[in-house]
Formats: C-alpha cells, structure tokens, sequence
C-alpha cells in the first residue's frame, strides 16, 4: 500500500520540479520562438547561488532563494541584449539554428565559470525544512511537500500574471502576434527582454530547489534541461497550460515507468514518447500549430 | 526629435567585427604567453644532458565530467614533484610537470595531446589517472617509446594487455587487477557467518549497478560469486548511465522483499548520497555496501554520521586523517585528497625510483625495464608489479602489497576490517539495522 | 603571353588549397599533421552537413548520429567480425545512407524546431543503444579498431602521409559533392526550398523528395568519414555521441558560413586550431572558447567566410572601379 503512496508522492514531486523548470522554457519559446539552451545552466547558476549564500556566507534559504532569483532576471536580462537579441534581427532565416548555437556556447561559459569557481567536487546544502511526515503509512519528508505546493503556486502565480497584469497581457499579445502587437503600442523587445528575465527566473528558483533536494555538480543542469523539453513537446511549446498538465503527464510516466518497468527502460520509453509526439502531433496537446 | 520605436541600426562593420574577434584571439593568446611564461614551459634545448630537466607530461581532463578527480590528480603529483625537487630531484635533474587539459578524454583531444606532448614538448615520461576509457593512448606510448603510468580503465587494460602479450611495454598500470573487488565482499560474509559474527536474516541479495564497464565488472563478477556461494538474487537492476536522484522504485522493490545483502555499485557521489538518504529514511535490516565512494572527501562531507555502518572495498591501504601525507596535502591545497590524490603521488616517487634504478633518466628502455623491477612502499601500500597479471602489467594486489581491504566507515573514517594483516577493528551491525529489524525482521 | 589565372574557377581554387595543405607537411611536425588530418576529416563532416542544413535550410543535429555509426559499423565488422576493413569502409557508406533514410523519411514529416528536436532525440535514443548492446558495441569502453589497409599501406594515426592522403581525398570529394550539387538543378531545388518554400512547391518541386534526396547524399560520405576517423584513431566510443564533438562539428559549419562552399572548411580550420591554440589555458579554455563562439556568430551572422567575400567584393569593386575609369578614359581620348 505505501509503496503506492510513495510512487504518487513521488509523481507529484517530480510534476512539480519538471512543471518548475519548463515554464521558463515555454515562455521564452511562446514569445520569442526560439529555444534558449542554456536554460539548464541557468538552474545550475540559481543552486550555485543558493550555495554560496547558504553555505560560504553562512546565509539561509529566505535569502538564498530571492537572491538567486533576483541575480538570475539580471543574468537573464543580459543574455537577451547582448546575445538572443542581436541574432534575432540579425538572422532572419537562422534563427533556429543561430540561438541554438549561441545558447550552447552560452553554456559551454557558464559551466566553465561554476568550475573555476567552485571546483568539481559535489556539493551539497541543507534540506529547506527538514523532518519527515507520515501520509497514508508511507514516510514523506517535509521537503517533498514543500515541493508539491510550489509548483501549483508557482504557475498560479504565472496564470494570474499572464492574465490579469497589463504586462503578462502584453505577454501574451506579443506571444500570439508581435507585429499586431507593435500596431497597439507595445515595445516587443522590451517583452522580450522580460520574458527571458523572467524565464531565466523561473529557472534560478527551479535550480534551488535542485539543489536543495539533490546535489550539486557543475553537469547537473543538462538532464533537467533534456526533461524540459521533453515536457514542452507534449504540452504545446508556448502554452502555459499544456506545460503544465504535460508535465504532471510525463511526471506521473516517469515515477510509475520506473517502479513497474524498470529504470534502464524509463528513459528510452521517454524518447519514444517525445518522438511519437513530434510525429503526429507536433503542437502537443494545447499548442498552437 | 527621436521616435521612439526607432529600430537600432543592427548592420556591423565587417572591420569591427573581425578587430573585436581577433582582440578575443589576442587576449587568449596573451593568457597563453603567461602560461608559457610562468616556468612550466621546460627550458629549451639544454646542451648536455646534465642540465636537463625531466619533464613529466600529465594529461588530465579538467573542464570533463571528472574534473574533481582530475584536479586531486594534478595537486598530488605537484606536492610529489616539489618535494623531489627540493631534495635535489632525480639524479640530479629537476622534474618539471607539463599539464595539458583533456577535456572529456575522448580519442580525438587525447590522441592531439599525447602527440603534442610526446612530439612537441618531449616529455621524458606521462603519467595519468584516467586516458581514454578505450585506452587508445596504449598505442601512441608504445609507438613513440615513452614510459606512461596511468591508474585508468584497468578492467579494459586487462584485456587489452591479454589481447597483445608482450606489446606494450612502454605501458604500466599503476592499479591491480580488479577482480579482487568481486571475491572480497562475498568472501568477507561468508567469513563473518564462519565466525558466527553475523546471522543474515535470509540469504538473498540483491545488486545495483549502472551501464558502466568498472560498474558492471564488479557488480556482476559479485553477483555470480554469491550465486556461486548458494544466495539467492531478489533483483539485478541496470540504471542508465546518468545520475539517478529517485531511488523509490528500487527501494520499494527492497522493503517488499528485504535482502541480507545490498550491493549497489553506482559509484556516483550524488547516486550513493541519495540512495543512503532514502534507504535510511526506512532501513531494512541488510548490510550495504557501496563502491569506491565513500573513499571521496566530498561523500565524506555530503552524508557525514549517517553513513556509519557501510560497508565498501577499496584497493588502497587505509589512510587516517592523522597520516602526514593527508595533512601535508590538506596544508597545501585546503582539502582532503580523493583517492587519486595519493596514487597519483605514489606514481611520481615511482618514476623516480624507476630513474635511480635505471641510472639515466633519459634512457627510457632502461627506465620501463627497472619500472618491471620495482619494489617501493608508496602511500596507497607496496607497489610491486606482479608477473601473474596480464602481462605482467598490473600491480600485485591483496595482502600487503595493495591490501584491497574491506572497510566500515564510521564517522565519516573507513576503518579497515579484512584481511588480517591490516585489520584494525572488528565488524560492528551498522546502526540501522535494529531498526530495520524490527519493521521487516522475520 | 601572360597566364590568366582566373581565381573565381573552382578548379584553380581547388588546386590552391591542395597546395596550401601539402605545404605544411614540410614543417615535419607530426602534431600539426594530426591536427591538419582531423581538420580535414571535421570539414568534410561539416562540408556535407551543409548540404542539408546551408543549401536546403533543413537544420537538423543528426549528422553526429550517421558519422559515429559509420565508425561503428566499420569497427563492429573489422573487430567482432574480422572483415577487411575495405570492407567496412563501404559498409559504413552503406548503412550511414540507409541509416539517414530512415531518419529522413521520419524527421521531415516535421519543421523547424522540431526537426532539431527529433534529430536530439535520435542523437540519445542511439546512445543508449550503443550503450545497451555491449556484445557488438563494447558498451562505455569502446572498439578499438585496427589500421586500415590498402593494398598493404597502413593507415592509422602513426602513418601520417598515407592518412593525410586519404582524409585529403574525403576532404576534396565533399567539397566536389557539394560544388557539383550547388551548380545542378537539384542544387536549384535545394535553394529555393531554403529562401522561399511556397514558391518552390509552386514550381513543381516536390518538397518532402527533395529534402530527402539531401539527407540522402549528405550522409554517405559521413559514414566514410565517420570510419576513417575510428580506423585513424584507433577506437571509436560513445564520447564521440557527446557534445564536445557535436559542438566542434556544428560550430564549424554555422560559423564558417552556411550555405557557401568553403564556410565549413574555413571553419573547421579555425576552430580545431583556435581550440589547440588555448589548450594551455587548461580551466579557462572553454570560457574564451565560448566567448569567441558568441561574438563570431553575432559579429559575422554570415560567417567567417563572409570576411573573404567582403574582401573579394571590395578588391573587385576597386578593380571594377579602375576599369570603368580606364575605360571613360580612352573614350574621352586621353
């Protein structure tokens, strides 16, 4: 019976990280319509970040986790001036394969810096509340609560903004037409901007709570970064909502693959699924076409 | 009056352009001057061989996933070097290190290096801890005739040395076979069950292990020798070669079915931490045993007290924090060395006494012969290469020599338990096993 | 009477590179002729890529997939089968091109973005396998692969010349291959797919066949490459399906310039010796390797060889100009 309750915990959890660290992508993607690769570096950044407050500077998590996301917008900001922006307008063609490239390198930099700095040791920080409960006889830690509940609150907080905030409208505005858009009055490289700050936000709090719940190295950020986009295929890349009904999907898939199929197979059976979904039905479940 | 949506004029000067990208080239290369600059280029071209430094090339992938390794590599041959210099070097001739970056080690950028430091540097001996996992870099030593310590891949050397008898005699393993690591365990149970030590409460086993040749080596070559012993396997289960966070699956497959033993051969800090932090939270009563990293400082650090009790194997001879190697080195760098940060210590003094043996640094045949001879105490244990491995190629392990012992780790210290020789306390039931007894006991 | 050379024909520029790379066997610096060697064999990569993704706008990552298969298939055939390996060269060209027209027929169904992303998903789909079959593939430790041979010459990284001269002659056949294709008419097919796909369709140009036929001639060579590369260095492993190949590879292209003729192998040189010329950075290498990645790609979106065609037209434009000016010059009688 626990073991049940453990393998649903368990699909919350890892909802609630994938739905976390996707959103970022799916928003940079719906408005801007490129992928930013280094996405995954950003989260490495943000537990980097949350390291170095809360274990070299003696800090605790109600500062590491406002500060990683503060200095993650910053970091956030500058990708987009000085790297996604000028290739958007330069390129008109190769933007694909131009932000492709240009992210990868971004992160080729990024993950050299954590290594000069921190070294390739593993690191590990204190757990955000430590303690464990009981729920219906099986032993759930009180961190793996904490990160049931942030991920509705995140996308709560992400729904409401995209709808009820002038700016989230411009968001949106820009996401389904930027040239109509710019007709009504909006700046679209100033959204831009704040998309993939806010992206990149998303991303530092997601790394957090990577960091707080895993360890640190400076690699861990490539495979939340493969899951991600695996999440954004099957909910819609640019739909908030597919992104996130996608990834309880693929973090239901995920937890109950490995306890009844076997871990070596969750991962290609993961593949597959992304492929078939490309196949034949590109848009995912709430994406437009 | 400027307007406010005017769009900034995007087109760049080809000029600007290539001066802005050749001042990035400029910098890079000025931070090449300083390297060359900052006496680790050897000096050139001295005229007798009396004045010449020894160079000892070291090809280590630092910006690769095994950085950390890498980095207590590179730390133990410098404090090594330092102090032989000191000591007026090998014969009188200073050593002086050679570092190259390797990146991932994959065979293109290993291939580049060893040519660069063979052809271009002429470094008068290599000596590594990992090459490339194919060991392809066998080839370009033996071809260019330069003596190469590396401490990689034995499992694959081992078939590589049996596949090509009496080729690579430029080539030395500074590791013993790995086999040991698949009888030591099975054997240390049955042992502690002789001496009535030890009741398991049934005699299942159950084995975890990743796509990883040193993983499966050993996880399977345990496997079949428990087998062999009449225990039963409740599963064998394959990860993907990734770091596994979740261990819900496996551990429910534990409780449902609680082993006297767990084998879990992931070697990954983060795998091993993790899987401790979720076993812990509802132990069976099994004996755990990890492989290779409780031997790492940053594990030590990460899980601290709650891994008394854990079981591993390791092939060095056990090092307390009191040894004044480990504080000469936590003295100089600020931390306690992996295990690669004392092999890699012992492998210089190795090439030295190989040199003094031979009489002539430079005569790299005399050197590889006096190499087959040797006999020195390091500070992994006694380092004598032994004449039944592969081709003679791989240190003697077990016993003395390269104990290979069993250890228990309690407070964060591995304390040696088998073989005799080297025992210095008595198997103690880790502390969760009470525990585990009580909730999953028959 | 004075030689004319014409520098814009193809075959005169061929001959100038040819002598340019037999120029710098005379250094007798075996670390450079290595280097040369991969450089060769990572343009031809890169050269038949941008048949795909330069000349018909189909960006895709699954070139690292057909070129370490070809490594594969020849290694699998001279080592667990025991084939010459003249054997496994041609299988390889086989199998890459089966291969990519398996992975065509499926990626095309799609655009854009998710091309990218199936090709990723092919990319670590054939990790696993190759990590899964152990038996043929030797799983994480990889083949090692014997030399090849040719009527008795041996070709692997310790016989430079013979190796030179074969990663020459797969150097020099993708850069005919992709000269002969961007003259014909297909070529034409490719290009406007590229720059206007609706008007194309609307000229008869089948699209689906036609990108196809693309993946389809890229990818032969690949696998050739992809053979050579393991024979010449001895193993092949699941390191070269990583990213430090792919970004080598990838960078090579999109930064020398897609869709020309010589961008790949521009950047291929750059790259490879830039990579080289940092290594003594060690921990700092990748950060400015990075740094000039990015500023290259937004300085030059047309690519490094865009500094070439900048000086050709502003050389040519001099030129154009001092004959226009000759020219008024005798009409008005001076």
């Amino acid at each position: 019976m626990s073991i049940i309750v453990l393998a649903i915990v368990n699909g919350f959890v890892l909802s609630s990280m994938y739905a976390i660290a996707s959103l970022g992508l799916t928003l940079q993607w719906g408005v801007l319509k490129v992928l930013n690769f280094s996405h995954g570096l950003f989260m490495t950044w943000g537990a980097y970040i949350a390291y170095w407050i809360i274990a070299m500077l003696g800090g605790n998590y109600l500062i590491a986790l406002p500060s990683a996301i503060i200095i993650s917008f910053f970091m956030g900001f500058i990708l987009y001036n000085f790297i996604i922006g000028p290739l958007q307008t330069r390129s008109k063609t190769e933007i694909v394969s131009n932000v492709f490239i240009g992210t990868l390198a971004v992160s080729i930099i990024l993950e050299n810096i954590v290594l000069i700095i921190f070294g390739g040791r593993y690191k590990g920080i204190s757990t955000i509340i430590p303690g464990f409960s009981n729920i219906f006889g099986a032993q759930v830690s009180n961190q793996q609560i904490l990160l049931i509940m942030l991920g509705p609150l995140c996308f709560g907080f992400l729904l409401y903004f995209l709808s009820r905030t002038r700016l989230g409208m411009a968001v949106r505005a820009v996401a389904q037409d930027n040239v109509g858009a710019a007709i009504v009055g909006i700046d679209s490289r100033k959204v831009f901007a704040f998309t993939v700050s806010i992206g990149s936000c998303l991303a530092g709090l997601a790394g957090v709570l990577l960091g707080a719940y895993y360890y640190l190295s400076p690699q861990m950020g490539s495979a939340p970064l493969i899951t991600a986009l695996f999440v954004l295929v099957l909910g819609g890349m640019g739909s908030v909502k597919g992104t996130i009904i996608a990834s309880y999907i693929i973090g239901f898939i995920d937890a109950f693959s490995r306890f009844y199929i076997g871990n070596f197979w969750a991962e290609p059976i993961l593949f597959v699924i992304f492929i078939l979904v490309i196949l034949f039905r590109p848009q995912g479940l709430y994406g437009v076409k | 009056m400027k307007k406010k949506y005017e769009s900034k004029n995007y087109a760049i000067n080809t000029t600007y352009a290539v001066a802005i990208i050749a001042a990035i080239v400029i910098i890079g290369g000025i931070g090449v001057y300083l390297y060359y600059n900052n006496l680790q280029k050897p000096e050139i071209e001295e005229e007798t061989d009396d004045m010449r430094d020894i160079k000892l090339g070291m090809p280590m992938g630092f910006t690769g996933p095994y950085a950390a390794l890498a980095e207590d590599s590179r730390d133990a041959m410098l404090l090594a070097i330092e102090e032989i210099n000191y000591a007026g070097g090998i014969l009188g001739h200073k050593i002086v290190p050679v570092i190259e970056d390797e990146e991932n080690c994959e065979a293109g950028i290993v291939s580049s290096v060893f040519t660069k430091l063979i052809t271009r540097e002429k470094v008068d001996f290599i000596m590594t801890h990992f090459g490339n996992p194919s060991c392809s870099e066998y080839d370009i030593v033996q071809e260019y005739k330069i003596p190469y310590i590396s401490g990689g891949f034995v499992q694959t050397a081992e078939l590589v040395f049996n596949d090509n008898p009496g080729k690579y005699t430029y080539v030395f393993l500074g590791q013993p076979s790995y086999s040991l690591y698949q009888t030591r365990f099975p054997q240390y149970v049955q042992k502690l069950i002789d001496d009535g030590k030890y009741e398991p409460i049934n005699n299942k086993f159950c084995v975890i292990k990743r796509q990883n040749e040193y993983s499966l080596y050993i996880a399977n070559g345990m496997r079949d020798n428990f087998l062999d012993m009449g225990w039963e396997c409740t599963f064998d289960e394959l990860f993907p070669e990734a770091i596994v966070e979740d261990w819900s699956s496996i551990l429910a497959k534990i409780r449902a079915d609680p082993p006297a033993i767990i084998v879990n051969t992931m070697w990954t800090v983060s795998s091993d931490a993790l899987f401790l932090e979720q076993f812990l939270a509802d132990p069976t009563p099994s004996l755990l045993y990890l492989q290779s990293t409780p031997t790492f400082p940053d594990w030590q650090e990460i899980v601290g007290d709650s891994a008394d009790g854990v079981l591993h194997c390791y092939g060095i001879k056990k090092v307390v924090s009191s040894d004044p190697y480990i504080i000469k080195f936590k003295e100089k760098y600020g931390r306690s060395p992996s295990p690669y940060g004392l092999v890699c210590y012992d492998y210089v003094y190795l090439m030295k006494q190989a040199m003094e043996l031979a009489g002539d640094p430079f005569n790299y045949e005399e050197v590889v012969k006096a190499m087959s001879k040797i006999n020195m105490p390091g500070v992994m244990g006694i380092y004598e290469f032994d004449p039944n491995s592969p081709d003679g190629k791989l240190l003697k392990g077990g016993g003395a020599k390269i104990p290979f012992p069993m250890f228990q780790m309690w407070d964060t210290t591995n304390y040696m338990l088998w073989p005799d020789e080297v025992a210095e306390t008595d198997f103690t039931i880790p502390p969760w096993y009470e525990e585990g007894l009580i909730k999953y006991g028959p | 009477m004075k030689l004319k050379i014409n520098i814009y024909d193809f075959k005169i520029q061929l001959l100038i590179i040819s002598i340019m790379l037999f120029l710098t066997l005379l250094f007798n610096d075996i670390y450079v002729t290595h280097l040369i060697i991969l450089c060769m064999i990572y343009s031809a990569v890169a050269m038949n890529w941008n048949i795909v993704a330069g000349y018909t706008g189909v960006m895709h990552i699954a070139q690292q997939p057909f070129f370490v298969a070809g490594g594969y298939i020849s290694g699998i055939l001279s080592v667990k089968l025991g084939y010459p390996s003249i054997i496994g060269i041609i299988a390889a060209a086989v199998i890459a091109l089966l291969f990519s027209l398996v992975i065509g027929a499926v990626s095309l169904r799609v655009k854009g973005i998710y091309l990218l992303l199936i090709t990723l998903a092919v990319r670590l789909i054939m990790l696993s396998f190759v990590l899964y079959f152990i038996e043929w593939t030797n799983g994480d430790t990889g083949i090692l692969l014997p030399p090849i041979e040719i009527l008795g010459v041996k070709i692997n990284q310790f016989n430079a010349i013979p190796s030179f001269i074969f990663a020459y002659f797969l150097m020099m056949a993708s850069l005919i291959l992709v000269k002969v294709i961007s003259d014909s008419k297909l070529g034409l097919a490719f290009i406007s797919l590229r720059d206007s796909e609706i008007y194309a369709i609307s000229r008869g140009i089948n699209p689906y066949r036609t990108k196809l036929t693309a993946f389809v001639l890229s990818s032969w060579l690949t696998g050739i490459c992809g053979a050579f590369y393991g024979h010449y260095l001895g193993t092949i492993g699941p390191w070269d399906l990583g990213w430090s190949l792919l970004v080598t590879l990838l960078a090579s292209m999109v930064l020398g310039g897609l869709g020309t003729l010589y961008g790949p192998l521009l950047g291929s040189f750059v790259l490879v010796f830039l990579n080289e010329y940092f290594r003594p950075l060690q921990l700092f290498r990748p950060t400015i390797y990075g740094l000039l990645l990015i500023s290259t790609l937004i300085l030059l979106p047309n690519g490094l060889i865009s500094i070439l065609t900048k000086l050709k037209s502003r050389f040519h434009l001099n030129f154009l100009t001092k004959m226009n000016i000759m020219k008024s010059k005798i009409e008005s009688g001076t």
